[in-house]
């Protein structure tokens, strides 16, 4: 069961959209209620499988997409009909679709099925319009030789779609044209297919990165060699949506598992998680890794090498990043903080943060052409400074991070590597001195636009070394990352808490205490990202975005707080009252303000 | 008398002048620069050595007879999407190892490629040494020693095979080069690179580099101290 299933299935759930001032105001004016659930959620209770597709992309232009859904026909074997009403609906053209005959089986099973034949109907306010769209049959294994063939410069099997589509007539088609030839097996493979093998299947999270040709680029599980034929199906799927009206397919939904589509041309990047998140909380994360390829080739390396030669295998260009990228994606389920959009900053002392931000700062001073110097320690931001004018995006920091702490190799000696941050420019490569401190885990780096900076900044980094050294600012980091970088809920005085994350919007950083009991062991964490993924997309969801949210089960409080300056979420004692849950969170908020320069590194830090 | 001094960098010489030479690994993925190095500047050998990302950039000081050489040494990653790079890291290096895999074929092309591209654009009076790394995987040979040889003859360049596993070969094909390279120029001449670590390395290098090795030479099979 997912946690989110979990959560569901035995809490009264409050919603407000509250004005109010304070949280007191808004929880007195609580009134309990149920806000209709989003459209795409009434699926979830029943056996369908739900596609949705739009003209854009999640958390772009929303109002504009003009969404609707599409059912899938799943039959044995082979997936036989698409079939779509598309209601035209004031502004928003909202459609509700439903399998009628077959119930599905879990979503990820599309993958092994053979597209056979797609029929859609679409029909829009007054004018009624439909199309009959007839496949030839795509062969799963016509796909496979083509993609494997490397030197080939045949036609991309994807051509096929737009082939197939033949607009024609307007009837409405009975079921009994839908039944199409499931007898024909699937074809024999000498090793097993992964998606016959449960423990693949199982997975709570995979990622697929495949090209517009449908030629594998990264798989989280498995090697990507045998599930070629799995992302050609996928390929064809996502152009079979997107051959029609500029749409584009977003996500598919069974029971306990979305599929969330981010197309990126050249690429196209799928998860299919199991993990109770939106489909929009799912696309964040495909974007974090779009962000990681472009952060190793630039975009317009990227769009160049296809342009050039639409066939190519893209393992070639990441080859020795596969560790980096597949911790990137576990590094997901462990950190909240890539929902929020934050980075972890490590608890220290004020004075000593502020001793390290100046001579960070200061060993920046007179070194042209550097732009950003950061310091880190064990994922988290020790102290980060930047040159006027330009700003460092939390997602770039987090791809930084994630990079120089997965990779061992920085760590026998000073590096310097070419990095592009996608936020800050996609559109060429920063160079990265990469220097750990006196091979403790404290990792000092620098951001230059100049390839020929490497000896200055090591110079600047051995004056920085040094002084860090001399003042005992180096043994004190350490000493904190052993003692108070790593503080208690207890700590807080609250007792009424068991845990919170609090995000400090202005510096983009996020922090929260060690897990406690009752959540210590790995299924109490999972359970508890949970509640925090739950409370996150309650609380973002577009179409009734809240600004205050207390869920209550038998077993815990939930409460999510969304303000201009901050977002906090926390676990609370499931057998306190509303009005105690106030005064706890009011007091938690009274010891943040107090901690806040031990907690963030707020001010923030710029050189000329 | 010659001898590898290790985390000696930049430490105080006792004997003779220093001379310091910008040295570049280059050659396909997976072959073992970096294992090489290591193993000449540390000592260590990991069976599962990571890709390395961009270059890395250590020092390592070699004595020899009446002169100190003291190695900047750019271990270079060998993936394809770093070779529009390479320039920037060969460009003005006198010295370069060019390496390859003996169990891998495709590899000694790479590396002939390598040699073509700094005969044609690197600094015209710059020493190679051609490397056939991973010497102790001898029964999986697909590189015949006397093919490599008889290319580095007609080539002009320093050969060795080495085993960064077993440390074989490993300081002699430094030391080669230390010894083919021009003693003209003294240090200083080379710029800011020279004084990185100083502060950290004058501790350790207590005794001079021909001293006896330095501190963490105990570890390395194939020794620190030759001779």
């Amino acid at each position: 069961m997912s946690d989110i299933e979990h959560v569901e299935g035995r809490v009264r759930e409050i919603h407000l959209a509250a004005e109010s001032a304070t949280i007191l105001d808004a929880v007195e004016n609580l009134s309990p209620g149920s806000i209709s659930e989003p459209c795409f959620d009434v699926t979830d209770s029943s056996n369908d499988v739900v596609v949705v597709v739009g003209g854009g992309f999640p958390g772009s232009t929303e109002s504009s997409r003009g969404s609707f859904s599409r059912t899938l026909h799943h039959s044995s074997g082979s997936i036989t009909q698409i079939r779509a009403a598309n209601v035209v609906d004031v502004d928003q053209q909202t459609v509700i679709a439903r399998t009628e005959r077959v119930p599905a089986k879990e979503a990820s099973d599309y993958g092994e099925e053979m597209v056979r034949k797609v029929h859609m109907r679409s029909r829009g306010g007054s004018m009624e319009k439909s199309e009959i769209l007839t496949t030839e049959t795509v062969s799963c294994v016509d796909v496979e030789e083509d993609i494997a063939d490397e030197n080939a410069e045949g036609p991309l099997h994807v051509e096929c779609t737009s082939s197939y589509l033949q607009e024609g007539v307007t009837q409405p088609h009975s079921d009994q044209q839908d039944e199409v030839d499931s007898s024909k097996p699937l074809p024999d493979q000498e090793e097993l297919d992964y998606t016959q093998i449960p423990e693949w299947r199982n997975q709570r999270r995979q990622l697929f990165v495949f090209s517009n040709s449908g030629k594998p680029v990264y798989t989280r599980h498995g090697d990507e060699d045998r599930l070629v034929t799995l992302c050609g199906v996928m390929q064809a799927i996502v152009s079979v949506v997107n051959d029609t009206n500029d749409n584009q397919l977003w996500s598919m939904r069974a029971i306990g598992t979305t599929i969330s589509f981010l197309i990126r041309t050249p690429l196209v990047l799928v998860t299919v998680a199991k993990t109770g998140e939106s489909d929009r909380q799912l696309v964040l994360y495909l974007n974090y890794v779009y962000d990681f390829i472009i952060s190793v080739l630039t975009a317009p390396q990227l769009s160049r090498i296809f342009i050039r030669y639409p066939n190519f295998d893209l393992r070639r260009m990441l080859s020795g990043t596969e560790k980096i990228l597949d911790r990137l994606v576990d590094w997901f389920d462990e950190d909240f903080g890539f929902l929020l959009g934050a980075v972890r900053c490590m608890p220290l002392p004020p004075p000593l943060r502020e001793s390290i931000n100046s001579l960070l700062t200061h060993s920046c001073q007179k070194t042209p052409n550097l732009v950003f110097a950061l310091v880190i320690a064990k994922r988290q931001l020790i102290s980060v400074t930047r040159l006027k004018k330009y700003i460092l995006h939390p997602s770039d920091i987090r791809i930084l991070i994630n990079l120089v702490d997965t990779s061992d190799s920085f760590k026998t000696a000073e590096a310097w590597i070419p990095i592009c941050l996608p936020k800050f420019d996609a559109g060429g490569f920063l160079h990265a001195y990469i220097h750990y401190l006196r091979e403790s885990p404290v990792c000092l780096i620098y951001l230059a636009v100049d390839p020929s900076l490497f000896h200055s900044l090591a110079q600047s980094s051995a004056n920085f070394v040094s002084k860090m050294e001399s003042s005992g600012n180096l043994d004190s980091v350490l000493a904190a990352m052993s003692s108070t970088a790593f503080y208690t809920v207890q700590q807080t005085s609250v007792v009424e808490l068991r845990h919170f994350v609090y995000k400090a919007s202005s510096a983009a950083q996020l922090t929260s205490p060690v897990i406690g009991h009752p959540y210590v062991d790995e299924e109490g964490r999972q359970i508890l990202r949970g509640f925090y993924r739950y409370l996150h997309r309650k609380m973002h969801c577009p179409t009734r975005a809240a600004k205050i949210i207390v869920v209550t089960s038998n077993t815990e409080m939930l409460l999510g707080w969304v303000s201009g300056t901050f977002e906090l979420y926390a676990v609370l004692e499931p057998s306190i009252t509303k009005h105690q849950a106030v005064l706890a969170i009011e007091k938690l908020m009274r010891w943040m303000k107090k901690e806040e320069s031990q907690l963030f590194t707020i001010n923030s830090q710029v050189f000329s | 008398m010659a001898a590898v001094a290790r985390n000696t960098a930049g430490g105080p010489p006792s004997a003779g002048k220093i001379f310091q030479f910008k040295l570049v690994l280059l050659g396909e993925a997976a072959v073992g620069k970096s294992s090489l190095v290591l193993r000449f500047v540390k000592g260590h050998f990991h069976e599962y050595q990571e890709s390395t990302i961009g270059a890395a950039f250590l020092t390592q000081t070699v004595c020899l007879d009446e002169t100190t050489v003291k190695f900047e040494i750019w271990d270079t990653a060998g993936q394809e999407r770093y070779h529009s790079l390479a320039p920037m890291y060969y460009r003005g290096a006198q010295a370069a190892i060019i390496v390859y895999d003996i169990t891998n074929q495709e590899s000694f092309n790479k590396a002939k490629a390598w040699v073509r591209e700094l005969q044609r654009q690197a600094n015209p009076n710059i020493v190679i040494a051609l490397t056939g790394n991973k010497a102790d995987l001898v029964n999986k040979r697909t590189v015949e020693y006397e093919e490599a040889q008889a290319y580095a003859d007609e080539q002009g360049l320093l050969f060795l095979e080495t085993s960064a596993k077993s440390g074989v070969n490993v300081n002699e094909l430094f030391l080669a080069i230390a010894k083919k390279l021009p003693k003209t120029e003294p240090a200083g001449t080379r710029g800011q690179g020279q004084t990185v670590n100083v502060n950290a390395a004058a501790e350790e290098s207590k005794g001079g580099c021909c001293g006896g090795g330095g501190g963490s030479a105990s570890a390395a099979p194939g020794g620190a101290a030759r001779n």
